[in-house]
C-alpha cells in the first residue's frame, strides 16, 4: 500500500523509488527502504504526519503517494512493539548492507 | 597543517553547518555575541550570515549557513550552504547536530567528512538529554569518527568556552581528515575505479575526486553534468561502474545511503544509550493541534488571540503614551508661541510631535504583536500551522510549506519574502512572494488601530481580525489565480520537519520583541521622521499659504489624486497624500493624517473625512495596495525588477477594485 492510504500505526518502507522528491533528500531525512515509521496523522487530502526516529515530519500527499509501505501494526493492536519492530528493521539492514569503519 | 603563528596572522573561517532547527544560529549568537533571530521551526536562516570572534589572539570569522539535510541542494537556501561548503572551503566546519536526534543528524556529518571538510562535531541541546533519558559517550564517538566532539547547550551557554578552545586546537591540529571509508569492498572498489578515471581525465577540474565519485554513485544530477562535458569514453566507463553497483544493490544511490546509516546505527548502538521514553507530550498535543477537524479552527483561534493581546494589552500602554505626547504638544505650543516664528512652532507641534508621535504611540502594540508571534515561532506551532493549512493550500495549488512565509508576513513582509527561499519550486516561490504583501504586516497596525478607535470603538478587535482574515482570503484567491494563469504548474512535492514543542524562553522572547520594537523606533526616527517632515513641508509651502490648505503643495498633489480615489469613498485630498506617502512606509499613513490635520485633531478630522463604511474601505485599501519600498526592493532582489513592478501594479489595482466594491455595494445597502 502507499503511505497516503495508511492509517495510524507502524509501517515499514518497502519502496521510495517512485518518489518525485529527490530520493537523496528523503534518505538524508531518514526515510529509506526497510525503515520503520509511525503514521501519527493519516493523509486526509493533505499532508501525512510521520514519526521517523526522534523526528516528526509532514509529507505532502504527492510524496506520500509515491512511498510504498507495509503495515506492521495498527493503533487497534493490543500492543505495538515499537522498539522491537524498529530494531528488527535495523537488524535486517545490518545484515543486508556493508559495514563501515573510519579511516581508509 | 597550520602553524600557530600562521593562525595568529590570518582570520580563520569557521562554517556552521547542520540540519534545519538544530540551533546553528543560537551557537552563532553564543560565539559572536550577536542577536540573530532564532526560532523553533526549520528555515529561520535563509541566507549566509557572518560574525566575528577574537579568541586567544586569533580572529575567527563565524559563518552561519542555512540548514540542510544533506549535500544535495534543491531550494535556494540549501544551495547557499552547499555552494559555500563545496567552493569556499572553510578552515573548519562545525557540524552542529541536535543531540536528541543523532540518528538523523549524523547523516550530514558523515557527508561533510566524506567531502573532506575539516570537521568538528558539535552536539547541541545537551540540556535536553536528561529529560529525554539519553546519554552519549562523546569521547568514544570522537575516537570512532576520528574528529573532536564537543557537547554544548547554546541556550544555556554551556560548553561554549570549550568549543572556542577546540576550534583553535582543531585548526592548528591535524588538518583535513582523509574521510570515511565504506568497508564493503564492492562499493570501495567502485569508488576507487571512478576516482582513478576522474583523476586521469584532465578535463575534470582538480577537486576532491573521492567526493565526486561518491556523488556520481549517488546519481546527483548536478555532478553528473560534469560528465556530460567530459570525453564520451569517461562517461561510459563511469556509467558502467554505476550500473554494476545497481545490479548488486538494486540502486547505487540507495546503497550509499544505507551504508551511511549502517555507520550511524553502529554509533547509536555503541555510544548512545536511550531509556525507553517516547515523546508522548508532543504526540498528544499534535493529536489536537493537527487534528483534521480542529486544526484550522484552532489556528484561527490563535490568530484571534494574538490580535486581542496586541489590541487589549497594547492599548493600555498606548493611551498612556498618547497622553504624554498630547501634553508635550500643548507645552511646546503654549511655551513657544509668540517667542518663535509660527512656522517653526507648527513644524515642532504638527510635524515632529503630531506626525512622528502619532506613529510612536503604537510602540506597545507592535511589541505585543511580536511577542505573540515570537511565542508561535518558539513553541514549534509554526510548522503545525503550515501542516493544518496544507489542505486549504492544496485547494489553491500551493502547499502548506508556502504558508510559513505568509505567517511571517504578519510581522513584516520583508522576512516573509526572504523566507520563500525555502521553497524548492520557483513557481511556488514566486506565487508566495507575490501574495505575501496581503498578510497584514505590523506597519499597517497603526492604521487599523487609529481607524477602528474612531469608527468601530465597540468592536475594534473583531474588525481588525476581519481585516487580517480578508488578507489571508485574498492571498489564497490570488494564489489560485496565478497558479491557473501566469504561473501554471503542479504543486511541488515536499517534506517538512515538525520540530518538538518547546516552552519559549522568556528572555529570548523579550529580546526578540524588544528588538522589533527598537526597529520600529528606529524607523520612527529615520524614514518615518523624514517622510513626515516632507509631508509637513509640502503642507506648509509655498511660503505664505495657509498650512495644509488646497493651495499648499500637499493640497495640490492630494487634489490631483482625489478623482482616482473618490470611487472608494475618499473625497478629501489629505487621504490621497496619506496613501501616497504610505507607499514609502505604511506607518506614515497615520503620521501624514496627523501632520496634515494638525496636533490633536486627528480623530476629529478623520470623523469628518470618513464614514464607517468608507473607513472600512480605506483599511482594506491600505491592506491590499502596493507594499512599501523595502518590500519592493526585496522582491526586486529576489525575483527581479519585472516581478517587483508587477507586484506594485497588481496589488494597487486589486486594492482599488476591492475597496471600490466594498464602498459602492455597502452604500447600496446602507443608503
Amino acid at each position: 500500500m502507499t503511505l497516503d492510504r495508511a492509517g495510524r500505526g507502524y509501517y515499514r518502507i518497502l519502496d521510495i523509488s517512485q518518489s518525485e522528491v529527490q530520493r537523496s533528500k528523503l534518505h538524508s531525512m531518514g526515510l529509506l527502504i526497510s525503515k520503520v515509521i509511525s503514521v501519527k496523522q493519516p493523509a486526509t487530502n493533505g499532508m501525512v504526519l510521520l514519526a521517523v526516529d526522534a523526528s516528526r515530519m509532514g509529507l505532502s500527499s504527492s510524496v506520500a503517494k509515491s512511498i510504498v509501505v507495509e503495515p506492521i501494526c495498527s493503533r487497534f493492536s493490543v500492543a505495538c512493539p515499537k522498539e522491537e519492530e524498529g530494531n528488527a528493521g535495523k537488524e535486517r539492514h545490518r545484515r543486508k548492507n556493508s559495514k563501515h569503519r573510519s579511516g581508509r | 597543517m597550520l602553524a600557530k603563528s600562521a593562525i595568529e596572522e590570518k582570520t580563520l573561517n569557521i562554517a556552521l553547518a547542520g540540519n534545519p532547527n538544530v540551533g546553528k544560529t543560537a551557537i552563532f549568537n553564543a560565539l559572536t555575541g550577536s542577536h540573530q533571530r532564532v526560532g523553533n521551526w526549520p528555515g529561520v536562516t535563509v541566507e549566509k550570515k557572518e560574525g566575528f570572534l577574537l579568541h586567544s589572539g586569533t580572529k575567527l570569522a563565524i559563518i552561519d549557513l542555512p540548514g540542510i539535510y544533506g549535500l544535495n541542494a534543491y531550494s535556494m537556501d540549501e544551495r547557499v550552504s552547499r555552494d559555500y561548503l563545496a567552493h569556499q572551503r572553510p578552515d573548519l566546519t562545525l557540524s552542529i547536530v541536535d543531540s536528541t536526534n543523532l540518528e538523523r543528524n549524523l547523516y550530514l556529518s558523515l557527508q561533510l567528512m566524506e567531502m573532506g571538510q575539516n570537521v568538528l562535531l558539535t552536539l547541541n541541546m545537551q540540556d535536553e538529554l536528561d529529560a529525554k533519558g539519553i546519554t552519549i559517550d562523546a569521547a568514544g564517538l570522537s575516537s570512532f569518527l576520528g574528529i573532536p566532539v564537543v557537547m554544548v547547550s547554546a541556550l544555556k551557554r554551556f560548553g561554549i568556552d570549550e568549543l572556542k578552545d577546540r576550534i583553535l586546537e582543531k585548526c592548528a591540529g591535524n588538518g583535513f581528515p582523509e574521510g570515511l571509508s565504506f568497508e564493503d569492498s564492492r562499493i570501495e572498489k567502485a569508488l576507487g575505479a571512478i576516482e582513478k578515471l576522474l583523476s586521469e581525465n584532465t578535463e575534470i577540474e582538480e577537486m576532491n575526486y573521492r567526493w565526486l565519485a561518491i556523488k556520481l554513485l549517488e546519481k546527483d544530477p548536478e555532478y553528473q553534468l560534469l560528465l556530460d562535458n567530459a570525453r564520451p569514453y569517461l562517461k561510459a566507463a563511469v556509467n558502467e561502474i554505476i550500473a554494476d553497483i545497481d545490479r548488486i544493490f538494486g540502486d547505487s544511490a540507495v546503497a550509499i545511503a544505507q551504508a551511511r546509516y549502517s555507520i550511524i546505527e553502529e554509533i547509536m548502538g555503541r555510544f548512545v544509550k536511550q531509556a525507553r521514553k517516547s515523546d508522548d507530550l508532543t504526540d498528544r498535543v499534535d493529536r489536537i493541534l493537527t487534528n483534521k477537524w480542529l486544526g484550522i479552527p484552532i489556528f484561527f483561534f490563535f490568530m484571534w488571540l494574538t490580535f486581542q493581546l496586541t489590541f487589549v494589552v497594547g492599548n493600555f500602554f498606548l493611551e498612556m503614551i498618547d497622553e504624554g505626547f498630547g501634553l508635550l504638544a500643548d507645552t511646546v505650543t503654549q511655551g513657544l508661541s509668540g517667542n518663535l516664528p509660527d512656522l517653526f512652532v507648527s513644524f515642532l507641534a504638527d510635524g515632529v510631535i503630531g506626525g512622528v508621535g502619532g506613529v510612536m504611540v503604537f510602540l506597545p502594540n507592535i511589541f505585543f504583536l511580536f511577542l505573540a508571534i515570537g511565542v508561535l515561532e518558539a513553541s514549534g506551532y509554526m510548522s503545525r500551522a503550515a501542516f493544518v493549512m496544507d489542505r486549504l493550500m492544496n485547494a489553491i495549488g500551493l502547499h502548506g510549506k508556502s504558508f510559513i512565509p505568509m505567517i511571517l508576513g504578519f510581522g513584516c513582509t520583508v522576512p516573509a519574502v526572504m523566507a520563500t527561499r525555502t521553497l524548492e519550486s520557483r513557481k511556488d516561490r514566486l506565487i508566495t512572494m507575490l501574495v505575501s504583501p496581503f498578510m497584514s504586516c505590523s506597519a499597517r497596525l497603526p492604521i487599523y488601530l487609529t481607524f477602528t478607535a474612531v469608527f468601530f470603538s465597540k468592536n475594534q478587535g473583531t474588525i481588525i481580525f476581519s481585516i487580517y482574515i480578508i488578507g489571508i482570503a485574498v492571498a489564497i484567491l490570488m494564489s489560485r489565480l496565478f497558479k491557473s494563469t501566469i504561473l501554471k504548474g503542479e504543486s511541488s512535492p515536499f517534506v517538512m520537519e515538525l520540530p518538538p514543542y518547546r516552552v519559549p524562553n522568556p528572555r529570548e522572547l523579550l529580546r526578540y520583541s524588544g528588538q522589533k520594537a527598537m526597529v520600529f523606533l528606529k524607523r520612527a526616527g529615520t524614514i518615518i521622521f523624514l517622510v513626515i517632515i516632507l509631508v509637513w513641508a509640502l503642507a506648509a509651502l509655498p511660503a505664505g499659504v495657509e498650512y495644509a490648505s488646497h493651495e499648499s503643495y500637499a493640497g495640490m498633489i492630494g487634489s490631483a489624486l482625489t478623482p482616482l480615489i473618490r470611487p472608494m469613498g475618499f473625497d478629501q485630498w489629505e487621504t490621497g497624500v496619506a496613501l501616497l506617502m504610505g507607499g514609502l512606509a505604511k506607518e506614515v499613513v497615520v503620521g501624514s493624517f496627523a501632520t496634515l490635520l494638525g496636533d490633536g485633531r486627528l480623530e476629529a478630522g478623520l470623523s469628518e473625512f470618513f464614514t464607517p463604511l468608507s473607513a472600512y474601505a480605506f483599511m482594506i485599501f491600505t491592506l491590499l495596495y502596493m507594499p512599501c519600498v523595502a518590500v519592493f526592493g526585496t522582491i526586486w532582489r529576489e525575483a527581479g525588477a519585472k516581478w517587483a513592478f508587477f507586484t506594485m501594479a497588481y496589488t494597487t489595482g486589486l486594492a482599488f477594485v476591492v475597496s471600490t466594491a466594498i464602498f459602492q455595494i455597502g452604500r447600496f445597502f446602507t443608503g
